[in-house]
């Protein structure tokens, strides 16, 4: 087919090199003098034209020649200075800078030992210009207990006034990149605004076949949602999500194509929800996470939409598990939404430890407790702990719950929203373990589950696996017999 | 042939005596009708003086005249109208002192005295009637004439497109007509050029040209081609509308004429508003990439909209024409128009979504929305020409038109609680957009009859812009709504707070540069002419697209920014000061396309056969704002060669008749947005592509039309259609791996076939002319279906399921039927129109069998007018009599008992789930017209 087009067109090209000077005079004349012959050859690319047209064939359909990307150089990271594209090790006690976009191409993989650091510099408060690391690869942070690693900005500007900012522009994935493995790594200060100028997720990851696991970390600050991700294996246990949210948006925000486990967690102080499940999005894969163990305190208030909920949430096709989170003091408790409607048939959920500090905080509906957002169909279950104001006091080791029922607090008025506040979102400093005494210790949900808790969705054991872990007796993230979270 | 030959006789004058069946007459009288002795056209409004009686007569919408008469033998008869030669003839009457039955053709003024009476025997039946613009056509148009549009009540070129048969329209969100769909294809599939000359898009996406830009006084002629000839530009497939502007007439013309409106919405509410006064380019675009835009660059006015009454609409037009030198060989034109209205329409909408495990929809949101819209259409056109000597003339055309629109949108979102309603969200939206689009067109041409005037020559050089501005696109977004507060039994409602705010720029220019050569040629083979037409053009288009979205993060994470009515009270601080470089719609594009074409038309007996190929060569190529560091397709070139054959046969048995059948293949290409790479934009719900193998869209395409003219200026057309398309494109989700992602793409094949009847018939004083037009298109794409699986863990899936379905924006019945009235004695006119389209897919979901569909309606026009004085004519226009609705649904009945059993406030039980409703209201027009 190409080939005779080919030929039709050389025919046809051979006629009209006054295409090329269609003003000279010259050309006209010799048209005008070769106009039988003209015509001749006309009568002839006629036929061929019906020749084509009725053999059916047309011209042809050509791919686009596109530019090919640049090729990368990468450096040795001998290099204290973090920029461009890389690939290789960040040593064990040694600081690393990182000045511009660091990108990890597809296929090749970071890894930083433990006790590694990596400082942004360049970075300012709100910054819409702070460096990214772009994960098209694979980033393994493997920090440990004794030799966390960090991800920060420099020291003269780690100040709580920034924190909340949003200094340097996190990690963004991109749809098809490698696995994101974060342990025992303090990510600070990020949430900047990433290259679009649009999002500001201190971590984006959105790779559905590769894992991304979040364990034992720290997450503070940030603008908007903490880590947000639209598809991907997920093992997200133990970590710290503080001080973040200061425009709004949810600490652990799942859509899409995301399955896995979330446990063991704190969130404190986030404007919407702590951990959110929806299936919105592009996947064929449905969302489907357990969430259990979590301690959630004063999450909510910053969502200045009204029924939205404040503690955990699960809506739009998604499916998933609510299990022994420990919700204090929280805008609304666990709300599972109706329009768009959450898979409601595989939604499990039982035994979530409710508490309030004033009256208000428990208005939303009249019954039980008062705890239920209005505008979910969630009900209370048997395992609930939801009573009356200030009944059923968690007893925390260091963390007065009553701190915030004052009249000039931000839960006098329902209606009337919170700002972010360092006392409100700030978890360094407390000790969220629970007391012996404590009525949520040895009262949670252990199984068995009508669904198989943990999923343990990524791979586990060793470096790159996870350490999944399941349903804890004592409520909450922290557990008496020294297992769950180890901040 | 031998009307080329004599083409630069440019008078042709004949007057031709010709019986023409008028019916029985009782005595005494004379009758008859007057043409255009050139086109054979009937000429209404001609003054037909009985010399030496004073008595006359003013020839009727058909043409014809009727006189009563004192018996003489002879009579004189006296013809005057203006931009036509007086005419006087010296006629022998019947013995009874009738004559009845003459056609009379008379010349157009012109600077040569080169006129020819011919004066033919009395022929009963003559088929020396009319010949029009559609009947000599070589190919399938139909046309609307400038006297048409002038009487109509249509504002804008889109109005008057309407009025053509198999043209429905696309119209924008305060119900005036925008696009054109050409026989059921949409915008995309159709063409616009002024001149013949194609023009560019104001879009910053894609090529088509919105025709609302376009006020209808500058037109001479608006014609829609549906089958096209090699000599026409071949990326049409539904047809090629072209607007044929206003050329020198013979003799000196001025016409002015003002009116003033309102439209009727605004008796009923206020009319909002707002200060524009930004930059009209982005602070980016203004002060370099490295700049950070602050507060100042972004006037809080924007968000404080304010109520008026509208100031009155204004309709304005001048024209000014003559000719000059020695010979006359020097014409000109001068047409400037400007209008200026405030319009707008009230909506009640439901965003909708899709139930989890079924095809159904679901209404998650209800938003009451107002717009209100000041619309600024100017438009100046020059046409010169120059007349060398016989053999050679030159044009030169200028024209530029212009749209500014200030639109307002209120928009009030509450959720649809679906049984739960105990916390209702109220979301406030006010957007702002200001936006300009100009589109202008110089083109200098030549016709050149050279070597003994056997070969003709025709050449034009073309400039061409079309520029999109939209300064400052503003949107504010208040979050408020109620709870239910359960310990007094009442909802409480809660203060409104401020969200954010979004301002965007956005700026597109595309220029054309092009050259047209044909050449013209009569070759003598074997005894029988063939006239022999080739030729080539090339054109270069360079394509420019600017775009910035800033982001104004209210202050609420130091202070609540509560909106108490007044947003200075409120702060913002600029969240993205740099704007949005990176964004997709920043990038360049070009494209030059090289063509050729030879075309042979023979004429054996009563048939005409007209046919050829043309060939053309596109380069497409684009720079995007891609990171070329990471991903391919920063830059991309693409070429590719297109064959289009073309052939038109016209038999005509009789003058009256005319059978044509034809055949031509055209392409349909890609918008330059939607093949340019890009990594992903993140949309609402899909991750948004392009898509760089995009195929343009083929098409072979059918006609058969029968043409038949029993006289005047009557005419009935019936015609039929079949296109086969190969590679239509639309946006549709994918499925790659386990993502989903939306893009354009090519959908295999689709057909398209239908017929039209075209019928026009005039009654000396009155007239009705109609169309009807059926299509039924066909296209077969992979829609999503959300379902259960039977799997153990019956997860929630979605799978890929065909659906076919008509073709977006197509109906399956469009009409129009028009009643006219017109007395050229009393100087009045009358028109009633309505023109009915029938249901068609306004929105593809990319749910299976979930399209939102608007209802069909009927919109129904009426205009007239009253000479009040000698060149002064006074006339009304009101759009829109009957306040129709457009409503868009979805086809699945509305239950409540599927909607947690709470009925939904404008939905019906028992009817389909509603989307839109939409009011406009009448629009008034009433005005002044002066004619030299």
């Amino acid at each position: 087919m190409s080939s005779s087009t080919a030929t039709t067109f050389s025919v046809f090209a051979s006629n009209f090199d006054y295409l090329t000077n269609p003003f000279d005079m010259k050309l006209l004349d010799k048209m005008y003098t070769r106009t039988l012959t003209l015509s001749a050859v006309f009568v002839a690319t006629l036929v061929m034209t019906g020749t084509l047209l009725f053999s059916g064939c047309s011209s042809t359909t050509t791919s686009p020649v596109v530019s090919t990307k640049l090729t990368q150089v990468g450096n040795l990271i001998t290099s204290d200075t973090l920029k461009g594209a890389m690939k290789g090790t960040l040593a064990t006690g040694h600081t690393y800078y990182l000045v511009s976009d660091l990108i990890i191409p597809r296929g090749d993989t970071i890894v930083m030992q433990p006790g590694a650091k990596i400082i942004v510099l360049n970075t300012s408060p709100g910054s819409t210009t702070a460096p990214e690391i772009t994960l098209l690869g694979t980033f393994a942070s493997l920090g440990t207990k004794d030799k966390p690693n960090y991800i920060t900005i420099d020291p003269s500007q780690q100040t709580y006034t920034n924190l909340p900012l949003g200094n340097w522009a996190g990690i963004q994935g991109d749809t098809g990149s490698g696995d994101l493995i974060l342990k025992w790594t303090h990510i600070e200060y990020g949430g900047a605004q990433d290259r679009l100028g649009k999002n500001n997720y201190i971590i984006w990851f959105q790779s559905q076949n590769h894992n991304f696991i979040l364990e034992d970390s720290w997450i503070t600050g940030g603008q908007d949602d903490a880590i947000r991700v639209s598809g991907g294996h997920v093992s997200c246990m133990r970590n710290t999500f503080e001080c973040g949210g200061y425009k709004g948006g949810d600490a652990f925000n799942v859509k899409s194509g995301t399955v896995g486990d979330i446990a063991y967690n704190v969130f404190m102080g986030a404007p919407t929800n702590g951990p959110k499940l929806s299936n919105k999005g592009g996947s064929t894969v449905q969302t489907n996470c357990n969430i259990y163990n979590n301690t959630i305190i004063n999450c909510g208030w910053r969502q200045y939409q009204v029924g939205r909920s404040g503690s955990t949430n699960i809506e739009e096709g998604a499916r998933g598990t609510e299990y022994n989170n420990l919700i204090v003091n929280c805008r609304t408790g666990l709300r599972l939404f109706n329009n768009p409607l959450a898979d409601t048939a595989h939604v499990f959920y039982d035994a979530q430890f409710y508490y309030a500090s004033r009256d208000n905080i428990r208005d939303d509906a009249a019954s039980f407790g008062g705890f239920y957002p209005g505008d979910g169909i969630q009900v209370h279950m048997p395992l609930d702990v939801a009573g009356g104001t200030r009944q059923n006091d968690p007893q925390f080791v260091n963390y007065d719950v009553n701190k915030f029922a004052g009249l000039d607090s931000a839960f006098v008025q329902k209606s009337t929203m919170s700002r972010w506040t360092e006392d409100m979102t700030r978890v360094a400093g407390y000790d969220l373990h629970l007391k012996t005494s404590s009525p949520a210790v040895g009262k949670a949900f252990v199984g068995p589950a009508p669904v198989q808790i943990p999923m343990r969705a990524c791979p586990q054991g060793g470096d790159f696996g996870a350490n999944t872990i399941g349903l804890g007796r004592d409520f909450g993230a922290f557990q008496s017999d020294g297992t769950g979270n180890q901040h | 042939m031998i009307i080329a030959r004599h083409f630069w006789h440019v008078v042709l004058v004949s007057v031709t005596l010709a019986f023409v069946l008028v019916g029985p007459l009782k005595s005494a009288t004379v009758s008859g009708r007057v043409v255009d002795g050139q086109t054979k056209e009937p000429l209404p409004g001609v003054r037909v003086a009985l010399v030496g009686t004073g008595k006359g007569a003013i020839s009727g919408l058909d043409g014809t005249f009727l006189i009563k008469s004192s018996s003489q033998a002879q009579c004189r008869l006296k013809f005057t109208y203006s931009g036509y030669r007086d005419t006087t003839l010296q006629l022998d009457l019947a013995s009874d002192g009738n004559l009845s039955g003459i056609e009379v053709g008379i010349s157009r003024l012109t600077g040569k005295d080169q006129e020819v009476i011919i004066t033919g025997s009395v022929d009963h039946g003559s088929d020396a009637s009319s010949q029009q613009a559609v009947r000599v056509s070589d190919n399938v148009i139909n046309t609307v004439s400038a006297r048409t549009i002038e009487v109509s009540p249509d504002v804008s070129v889109a109005d008057v497109s309407q009025r053509l048969a198999g043209v429905s329209i696309a119209r924008t969100s305060v119900g005036d007509a925008q696009y054109a769909i050409i026989r059921g294809m949409n915008k995309r599939y159709n063409y616009t050029t002024v001149n013949g000359i194609k023009i560019p898009s104001p879009d910053n996406k894609n090529r088509y040209v919105p025709l609302d830009i376009f006020p209808s006084e500058l037109l001479d002629r608006l014609e829609v081609t549906k089958s096209l000839l090699p000599s026409m530009e071949g990326d049409a497939i539904g047809g090629a509308m072209n607007l044929v502007m206003k050329h020198a007439p013979n003799r000196e013309i001025l016409t002015a004429q003002v009116a003033s409106g309102y439209d009727g919405l605004f008796f009923d509410r206020k009319f909002a508003t707002w200060d524009a006064t930004s930059s009209n380019r982005s602070p980016r675009v203004e002060n370099g990439d490295a700049y950070k835009a602050t507060l100042g660059a972004f006037p809080i006015s924007y968000f404080t909209p304010h109520n008026v009454s509208p100031s009155p609409n204004i309709y304005s037009a001048l024209t000014y024409g003559n000719r000059f030198g020695e010979n006359e060989e020097f014409g000109m034109i001068l047409s400037g128009t400007y209008q200026s209205s405030s319009r707008g329409a009230n909506t009640v909408f439901f965003q909708t979504d899709v139930a989890q495990d079924a095809v159904m929809p679901i209404p998650t949101d209800l938003e009451l929305r107002t717009y209100s819209t000041l619309q600024q259409r100017s438009g100046l056109t020059g046409n010169l020409d120059y007349k060398l000597d016989d053999n050679n003339s030159l044009t030169l055309f200028g024209m530029y038109a212009r749209l500014n629109k200030q639109e307002l949108r209120t928009d009030y979102d509450t959720t649809v609680s679906l049984g739960y309603p105990k916390s209702i969200r109220l979301t406030t939206t006010i957007r702002a957009t200001d936006e300009q689009q100009g589109i202008g067109n110089f083109t200098l041409g030549g016709t050149h009859k050279i070597f003994g005037k056997d070969l003709e020559a025709n050449w034009n050089v073309a400039y061409s812009s079309a520029t999109l501005n939209q300064p400052d696109r503003s949107e504010l977004q208040l979050y408020g709504g109620s709870e239910f507060d359960s310990a007094s039994g009442l909802y409480k409602n809660n203060p409104n707070i401020v969200n954010h705010g979004t301002r965007r720029w956005t700026y597109s220019i595309d220029q054309d540069k092009s050259v047209y050569l044909n050449l013209k040629t009569t070759e003598d083979i074997g005894g029988t002419p063939i006239v022999l037409t080739y030729g080539g053009m090339y054109r270069n288009k360079a394509r420019t697209s600017s775009y910035d979205e800033y982001k104004l993060e209210a202050n609420n994470g130091s202070t609540i920014q509560y909106y108490n009515g007044d947003i200075t009270k409120d702060t913002f601080y600029v969240a993205n000061p740099l704007g949005t470089p990176q964004d997709f719609l920043n990038y360049d594009a070009h494209e030059n396309i090289a063509a050729g074409f030879g075309q042979a038309k023979v004429q054996i007996g009563n048939l005409t056969v007209i046919g050829g190929v043309r060939f053309e060569q596109t380069t497409f190529g684009w720079t995007s704002q891609i990171d070329p560091n990471l991903y391919d397709g920063k830059t991309g070139e693409l070429t590719y060669l297109d064959v289009l054959p073309s052939l038109s046969l016209k038999y005509s048995p009789s003058e009256q008749q005319n059978w044509r059948a034809s055949f031509f293949k055209s392409i349909s290409r890609p918008g330059f947005f939607e093949v340019i790479p890009n990594q992903g934009v993140p949309g609402d719900d899909y991750t948004e592509y392009t898509n760089d193998s995009l195929n343009r869209t083929q098409a072979m395409n059918f006609d058969l039309r029968w043409e038949y003219f029993p006289g005047g200026l009557d005419q009935l057309l019936i015609g039929g259609f079949y296109k086969h398309l190969q590679d239509p494109i639309e946006y549709a989700v994918e499925y790659v791996k386990t993502s989903v992602l939306l893009r354009p793409q090519n959908f295999g094949d689709a057909t398209n076939y239908g017929f039209e009847i075209d019928f026009r018939k005039y009654f000396s004083d009155f007239g009705v002319q109609g169309n009807y037009t059926y299509t039924n298109s066909q296209i077969t794409t992979d829609k999503q279906v959300k379902y259960r699986d039977t799997d153990p863990a019956q997860t929630l899936r979605t799978r890929m399921e065909p659906q076919t379905r008509p073709l977006e924006g197509q109906s399956a019945h469009i009409g129009s039927l028009g009643l006219l009235y017109k007395n050229f004695e009393s100087g009045t006119d009358a028109q009633l129109s309505a023109v009915y389209t029938g249901p068609a897919i306004t929105a593809v979901s990319f749910y299976k069998d979930l399209d939102v569909w608007q209802k069909g309606y009927v919109q129904l026009d009426f205009s007239g007018e009253q000479r009040i004085a000698g060149n002064l004519t006074l006339y009304l226009k009101i759009s829109n009599l009957l306040d129709a609705a457009h409503d868009e649904v979805i086809h699945y009945t509305y239950d409540p008992k599927n909607y947690g059993n709470s009925p939904m406030s404008s939905q019906v039980a028992g009817q389909d789930v509603l989307v839109r409703h939409e009011l406009f209201d009448r629009n008034y027009i009433l005005g002044l017209r002066f004619k030299l």
